[in-house]
């Protein structure tokens, strides 16, 4: 289906090929994945044989076919011919790669209205109805009048790929498909993605993620700066790695790296830093985003909060940081009244309790440079003198483990795995206490999250925080927390000891996110 | 999912009750800052309506008294006012011994019929070189021209326009004499700034839309450029500049008493403009009226409109 021979990749204005001597081909039914970092050139290959490479590419190689037509040198009117009825392409987040201004039936339609002559309207509905039968899409009917913003994650992602599948085409290009989505849904997805390779689809498959791909891969190539370093099949790859790069890939997966201190015995008759009992929080009307959730976290301690999104999560983390107000319960942040208090008198207490969010991107001024940015949180600490801030940002700096050579940099100059870094260095320097973490890691490639999670653990150790760890990644939150709330609609379904809930889970929700975990796990 | 197509709706509704009463508000608002103006003006508020040259006798002095009941305490004047408002009784122009709302009335339709073929010569403009411009060098030319449409004043631009096409080419008449050919002149002078600045905002729509994630999932289906604006960027491009209209259709009406003296047309402009001069209040008032009608109308069209072209704006909100 495809046969791609020396294949190298120019950018203008970058130094380097962005994809460099890559050869690869796939039959039909079978599926390749491509796994590596951000910026090692995946999606770049991806878009070089779908004709989408950005102005000024210059592309050569010794082969370079698609479904049967030689696409070297091929012209804009030849490649739209290719697109959507040859090749097509499933990326990340259906939420935005769909037009959210569409309804979702127009937008699956869109393919074979593109590549067929005109039908009448009624057999265009009933083709998009039998597109979402296949993608296993219940009440295709209702679902194909929404928009993409009404339809769950997983539904949405089903839809992107019912429109891939609109106009027939031999090829599958899926880029980061599952990446956005709760680790159950990830696997209905994945399984999808197996019942089309099974179909005589040939799927090339592109992640971050060595485990997610395992699941389908017959072979996968491992691609870093431009070029593949290993290729073989999937079982041989995982279970004996040739190249370094490969072993720190599967080394860094979640699942491999247990980070936990030993749970803090909860010193016997010592207060705990945060309490929440019987938190209760309702938006609008009768939606139940919380509801009664408690727990209570020691001085190095870490509870890990799991679910899937919508499932209250990030509205506990509201409440635990006073920028929403509880209906009912309390927080006590050491042992004082933290809930239901005003903000003034809140305020000088602030400092004790520290945001880190998945995007950090965004809670940058993006004018400031990291100097000026931790020069503003510094600012804030009375301990800190005007004389004494540059030496306080260059410890926040070495703190969290960042060259100094970057200060002057601003955040979108940063990587992502940096700009978390510096997200920290700015929470820490309040000196908290407590750190709230939202899906922190939640937008990295599983090496950079690796190292991230490993100064989390580092400072945890160091400074006796305590945390507050919100992730829908259960093997992230095995290896770092020590006690687990699992919600399911604003509910804590289940509580206690990491180590005890995921070797003995009691409720069938519980039962139901470890297993799918360990489906995609399953190596 | 039936319950909460229920609750969307039922957002709908209530947001559409919501910008009612806004609208109501805003009106509410104008009125009362007149009537306070009036008020508040050092004087006799009986010499304060005449206007400053009026020579009346005593007789049409004591029935402006009559009309706005001054001897009545301030708050009973403010609700009888409010009370006449609410009838559509605009009260009456004692200089042109007529009712506010004949004058207004008598001039309306040559000012809205100036507004609306200004609004259209200046949407179509926006978006035929918003959409025809693609390559770099048509983008620098136009974008020198919209710079120097919206920079050039409206009464200059005019005078040019007189002198190009009444006077020099002799395609239009240069004064008013009630055909729509000579409308065309001073609807494209109106038109001209305001179709730079929706133009501007259009193509910066269309270049935002066509960086967002699904412009590759469309051209990956093999869609034409052509399809992809039309179909696709062409409605994300226009739902910001659906609102900006909405902003210029209410500052259209202070242009258009610039283009009816350059252009010597009767219309609401020159009635405004006359009534400030001769501080001729009750006109003053009932244009002040007026505008915050329009306004609130047109607003309230414009989100209607912003709610039709994005569904995710009536979304009932999603939390996590």
């Amino acid at each position: 289906m495809i046969e791609v021979r020396n294949l190298r990749v120019d950018l203008p204005g970058t130094r380097g090929p962005a994809v460099d001597g890559i050869s690869l081909s796939i039959a039909p039914g079978e599926c390749l994945a491509i796994v590596g970092e951000s910026g090692a050139g995946k999606s770049m290959l991806a878009r070089t044989l779908l004709g989408l490479t950005p102005a000024g590419a210059a592309i050569t190689a010794d082969e370079l076919s698609v479904n049967g037509v030689d696409v070297r040198g091929l012209g804009e009117a030849g490649w739209r011919a290719l697109r959507g009825a040859s090749i097509a392409l499933v990326s990340q987040d259906a939420l935005v790669a769909l037009d959210p201004l569409r309804r979702v039936g127009r937008e699956i339609a869109e393919p074979f209205e593109v590549h067929e002559k005109r039908m009448p309207r009624l057999e265009r509905d009933q083709r998009v109805q039998r597109l979402l039968q296949r993608v296993a899409v219940p009440e295709p009917l209702l679902r194909a009048g929404q928009f993409a913003h009404e339809l769950s994650g997983g539904l949405r992602q089903r839809a992107l790929i019912a429109s891939a599948l609109a106009a027939n085409p031999a090829i599958l290009i899926a880029d980061e498909p599952t990446t956005a989505l709760d680790v159950t849904v990830q696997a209905q997805i994945l399984r999808l993605l197996a019942e089309l390779k099974a179909s005589g689809i040939a799927v090339l498959l592109i992640s971050h993620d060595l485990l997610v791909v395992a699941e389908l891969a017959d072979r996968i190539a491992v691609m870093q700066r431009g070029r593949f370093v290993e290729v073989a099949p999937a079982a041989t790859l995982l279970a004996d790695p040739q190249h370094p790069y490969t072993r720190e890939l599967l080394a860094a997966a979640p699942s491999n790296r247990p980070r936990a201190a030993a749970a803090p015995a909860a010193p016997t008759g010592a207060t705990p830093l945060l309490s929440a009992r019987s938190l209760m929080k309702s938006y609008g009307r009768g939606v139940r985003a919380v509801d009664d959730v408690s727990f209570d976290l020691f001085a190095g301690g870490t509870v890990g909060i799991v679910g899937e999104s919508g499932s209250g999560k990030t509205t506990v983390a509201k409440l635990l940081l006073g920028i929403d107000e509880t209906d009912s319960g309390t927080v006590l942040l050491d042992d004082k009244p933290w809930s239901g208090v005003s903000e003034s008198r809140r305020r000088a207490r602030r400092g004790q309790i520290q945001l880190i969010h998945q995007d950090s991107l965004g809670t940058f001024d993006p004018r400031y440079s990291a100097q000026r940015i931790l020069a503003e949180a510094t600012g804030l600490d009375s301990a800190v003198t005007r004389a004494g801030r540059p030496a306080r940002i260059h410890e926040l700096f070495d703190q969290v483990e960042l060259p100094r050579a970057l200060l002057a940099r601003r955040a979108q100059e940063l990587s992502g795995g940096q700009r978390q870094r510096l997200a920290i260095a700015r929470a820490l320097a309040r000196r908290p206490r407590v750190l709230v973490l939202d899906e922190p890691v939640s937008a990295l490639d599983v090496l950079i999250q690796s190292h991230v999670l490993d100064l989390l653990a580092t400072l945890r150790e160091r400074m006796g925080l305590a945390m507050v760890f919100i992730s829908h990644d259960l093997a992230v939150v095995r290896g770092l927390c020590d006690q687990v709330l699992v919600m399911k609609e604003g509910r804590v379904v289940e509580q206690g000891a990491t180590e005890t809930i995921f070797r003995l889970p009691q409720h069938a929700f519980t039962r139901q996110l470890l297993a799918a975990a360990r489906l995609v796990e399953q190596a | 999912m039936k319950n909460s197509e229920q609750h969307t709706s039922g957002l709908r509704r209530r947001t559409l009750f919501g910008r009612l009463g806004g609208m109501v508000l805003v009106v509410w608002g104008a009125a009362t800052v007149g009537f306070l103006a009036l008020r508040l003006v050092p004087g006799d508020p009986v010499d304060v309506m005449l206007g400053v040259h009026a020579d009346v006798s005593e007789s049409v002095r004591e029935s402006v008294r009559a009309d706005w009941g001054l001897a009545d305490p301030p708050i009973m004047q403010y609700l009888a006012y409010l009370g006449r408002l609410v009838r559509g009784d605009l009260g009456t122009s004692y200089r042109l011994q007529s009712p506010v709302a004949d004058i207004i009335g008598a001039q309306l339709v040559p000012t809205v019929a100036l507004m609306t073929l200004a609004l259209a010569v200046a949407l179509v403009l926006a978006a035929g070189s918003a959409l025809l411009a693609r390559g770099a060098r048509s983008r620098a030319l136009l974008s020198m021209l919209e710079l120097f449409a919206v920079s050039s004043p409206t009464f200059w631009t005019g005078l040019v326009l007189i002198s190009i096409f009444g006077f020099g080419l002799g395609w239009f008449p240069v004064v008013a004499t009630g055909g729509i050919a000579a409308l065309v002149l001073p609807a494209v002078t109106l038109a001209l700034p305001v179709a730079g600045i929706i133009s501007q905002v259009f193509r910066q729509g269309l270049d935002a839309a066509s960086a967002l994630p699904f412009v590759d999932t469309v051209r990956a289906r093999g869609a034409t450029h052509a399809r992809l604006v039309v179909r696709h960027t062409l409605r994300h491009a226009a739902a910001n500049s659906v609102t900006l209209t909405g902003y210029i259709v209410g500052s259209l009406l202070g242009g258009s008493v610039l283009v009816e003296t350059v252009f010597a047309r009767p219309g609401l402009g020159r009635v405004a403009l006359n009534a400030i001069i001769n501080r001729d209040i009750p006109i003053v008032l009932g244009i002040i009226v007026l505008a915050a009608v329009v306004f609130s109308i047109v607003n309230l069209l414009v989100d209607l409109l912003a709610d039709r072209i994005d569904p995710r704006l009536t979304a009932p909100a999603v939390y996590s």
